[in-house]
């Protein structure tokens, strides 16, 4: 294969140049009292020929590249140089000497650029029919496992794709290349979500977790409920039944997406369990109940001299108290945990009692 | 073509198939900002757009599998039409006998649109598998692909190109466990306005995957091409070998994580675009949790261009994090990267001492990247997609920043 030598990009070389720049360099960082000689000019013109010949250069090496972005930049290093021209032609050197140095630096911007930008090309055809393939692949799963979630990021995935072509048909490799690599994630996550959920084990752990969460939402919210959050709650066990069976049916994404609906019904019940909004009216609520149920018990404990009831109604205040005290602490889940213990204590003292 | 696949996948529609269609409006935004000489130049362009799209599905378990899906698209900027299609026909054993997959995309600019590359164009694919011999769990299978892209009014980078090509491959029959392919594939592609680039590739494919349910396992993946070009003075030819290799060990609650990439090209000679280079990208990490919780992970990356004495070689090290949810009414995931840049030397010399100049820059960079979504209702949703990677140079001139932004809002009833 045949080498070039690494360091050495393939410059134009006219033979005067070096004793020429060296001395320009010189005198565009010199004061101006030395750039105003007729001799400064000179070399600034000479400085803005040798840019346009780099320009030039650079164009075939951009030529050979699909980055937009570096034609743009020579394109700007081509009209800076044209107005350093203008410059010096006007009698304005000092200006169009900083104009042409800008110039110059846009043009090995741009042989940056273009540089940059054959990389990514190959690697973004190559890697784009990887993706292609590895997408179907996993969407192919995902639809006969019924996964929901997972569809949901491969058709995000899907769409980014698309964003990145669009970028990469405009030249914007770099922009092009950061959409792909998000694209290449939601895949990679879609992936990963399929084989944390599709284990049967981890559904059975997640099926039992958000039961439990059900059985709290009850719990905290007894006999405060809305008609809404009553149906929020009834839905919710039914996603929960369902997920159950399409994990017995092996339909592990189905039951995932069950799952997740079930948590977002049943946290829906819980943001509309009532007119009262927050879980300190709630408990304060409740307590004011207790307590009005709890004259009516009393009086007829007595009446009946029931001593079952009497040891039931006391367990009951004694709930009742330390769903007080909670509650003085902003201890929330246990006021409600020890009010409804105590509604329920009553409830069945009131059972003895008929 | 889209009438076409309709029909078809309408003739294998059962009453147990599912079509659904979603509504989404949003908003799009790419901004890239790179110094130009002395002055900080950022080019942004936004797009306010709705979407339509409809989505036929046939029943899970069915042995003729179907999906169709046709979008269309009104922006500020573009109006976008997409159809993707395909088809399976499994066997008894649930082995992919024969598919199909097509796609057609079209693209339409606006007048006065933002973007600079504005005809109008369009570009679709058809593919075709076969395997019609069974070898006990392997089949083998017969490949063949075409596609085009057409532009009404072509430049320099709206060029009208053809492809096509085939491949012969083994393919294991896929379980939860394990699946593996092996094949030789080759295409062709032109370039009806400028044939000198037409190219023909030749390559070979081995693909491993051990991943279970339980996401442990390891997979591998490696691609060799050979390129040829019509005109070898306008495009050398090239060799490239891109490895993927990805594994997963339980440890503890969680899994240790290792990614490694590999990619070599090797051109049949080297100007100053073109060079050869060994690219290495790697991850170790750790990760916890369970992602319908939240899970989270974190580890190192790491990464080698070997490009010999050009000023491209570098190497680079980082840090990266992030949490992932997505059960809850809110979920999604963040991302957060931070590491360094070190060029060996990023000047480049020339003959000419006037001449010479610094091509690269050391730099710091950020990774920042979002993926959200809000379930408002069983049918809405709020989604959010944002990326955001600037670079901060030891040479301020070299200071750059890209990101994007998708906002859409989703209706699926």
């Amino acid at each position: 294969m045949a080498r070039h030598n690494p360091k050495n990009l393939n410059l134009p070389r006219p033979w005067w140049l070096l004793p020429v720049m060296l001395v320009l360099l010189g005198m565009v960082l010199a004061p101006p009292v030395r750039a105003q000689s007729m001799g400064h000019t000179d070399l600034v013109s000479a400085y803005i020929e040798r840019t346009d010949e780099l320009i030039e250069w650079a164009a075939e090496l951009v030529a050979e590249t699909e980055s937009g972005t570096a034609r743009s930049v020579l394109r700007q290093a081509k009209d800076m140089n044209r107005r350093a021209s203008d410059n010096v032609e006007q009698g304005r050197p000092d200006r169009g000497a900083n104009m042409a140095r800008r110039a110059r630096a846009a043009v090995w911007h741009a042989v940056k650029l273009a540089r940059e930008a054959m990389g990514l090309q190959e690697r973004l055809r190559v890697r784009a029919e990887r993706f292609i393939e590895l997408h179907r692949h996993l969407s192919e799963r995902a639809r006969d496992l019924g996964h929901e979630g997972a569809l949901d990021l491969l058709r995000k995935a899907e769409g980014q794709s698309h964003r990145a072509r669009e970028q990469y048909l405009q030249g914007d490799l770099r922009l092009a290349w950061q959409m792909f690599e998000r694209a290449e994630d939601l895949t990679s996550m879609a992936a990963r979500l399929m084989a944390e959920t599709g284990a049967p084990a981890t559904l059975e752990q997640e099926l039992e977790r958000v039961q439990d969460q059900l059985d709290r939402a009850h719990e905290r919210l007894g006999d405060d409920l809305s008609q809404q959050a009553r149906r929020s709650l009834g839905e919710a066990e039914e996603a929960l039944d369902r997920a159950r069976n399409h994990l017995s049916a092996g339909e592990p994404g189905r039951a995932m997406q069950m799952i997740g609906l079930a948590r977002r019904l049943a946290d829906r019940a819980l943001d509309r369990r009532g007119g009262s909004g927050g879980t300190r009216e709630a408990v304060e609520r409740q307590l004011e109940r207790f307590d009005s149920r709890l004259v009516m018990v009393q009086e007829r404990t007595v009446e009946q001299d029931n001593e079952q009831a009497r040891n039931l109604v006391n367990q009951a205040r004694g709930h009742r108290d330390r769903a007080e005290s909670a509650l003085a602490r902003d201890a929330m889940e246990e006021a409600l945990r020890q009010i409804r213990a105590a509604h329920n204590l009553l409830e069945q003292a009131e059972r003895t009692l008929r | 073509m889209a009438v076409a696949l309709f029909a078809t996948a309408t003739a294998y529609a059962r009453s147990d198939s599912t079509w659904r269609w979603d509504l989404s409006a949003g908003f799009d935004a790419t901004t890239h900002t790179y110094n130009l000489a002395v002055d900080d130049t950022t080019a942004t362009i936004s797009e306010a757009l709705v979407q339509a799209a409809l989505e036929g599905r046939s029943a899970r378990g069915a042995r003729h599998r179907w999906r169709l899906r046709a979008e269309g698209g009104l922006g500020t900027e573009l109006t976008r039409q997409r159809v993707d299609f395909d088809y399976r026909l499994l066997d008894t054993t649930r082995m992919d006998r024969l598919r199909t997959d097509a796609t057609f995309t079209a693209r339409q600019y606006h007048p006065g649109s933002e973007y600079e590359y504005n005809s109008d164009n369009n570009d679709g694919r058809l593919e075709v598998r076969g395997s019609p011999v069974m070898m006990g769990n392997v089949a083998l299978e017969l490949r063949a692909f075409a596609g085009w892209h057409d532009y009404r009014t072509p430049s320099t980078l709206e060029v009208d190109d053809r492809d096509y090509g085939g491949g012969l491959f083994l393919r294991s029959r896929p379980t939860l466990e394990r699946s593996w392919s092996l094949g030789l594939r080759t295409s062709h592609r032109s370039y009806p306005d400028s044939s000198e680039i037409d190219r023909d590739e030749i390559g070979i494919d081995l693909d491993y995957d051990s991943r279970g349910l339980a996401g442990d396992g390891i997979s591998l993946f490696h691609r060799t091409r050979n390129r040829e070009v019509a005109d070898e003075t306008v495009r050398p030819p090239a060799w490239s070998h891109w490895t993927d290799i990805r594994l997963a060990l339980p440890a503890g609650s969680g899994l240790v994580r290792t990614e490694l990439q590999s990619e070599t090209w090797d051109y049949g000679y080297e100007n100053e675009v073109w060079f050869d280079s060994w690219r290495m990208e790697g991850f170790l990490g750790y990760e916890g949790g369970n992602m319908l919780q939240a899970s989270w992970h974190a580890g190192l990356t790491g990464a080698r261009l070997d490009a010999g004495d050009n000023p491209d070689t570098y190497s680079e090290v980082g840090l990266r994090g992030g949490v992932d949810a997505y059960s809850g009414v809110v979920g999604g995931t963040i991302i957060v990267e931070v590491g360094r840049r070190t060029y060996d030397d990023g000047s480049v010399r020339t003959e000419d001492p006037a001449d010479a100049f610094t091509l690269y820059s050391d730099f710091t960079y950020w990774k920042l990247w979002l993926m959200g979504q809000w379930y408002m209702s069983r049918t809405m949703s709020l989604e959010v997609l944002a990326s955001f990677e600037p670079e901060n140079h030891t040479e301020q001139a070299d200071d750059s920043a890209l990101g994007f932004l998708n906002l859409r809002l989703v209706w699926r009833p």
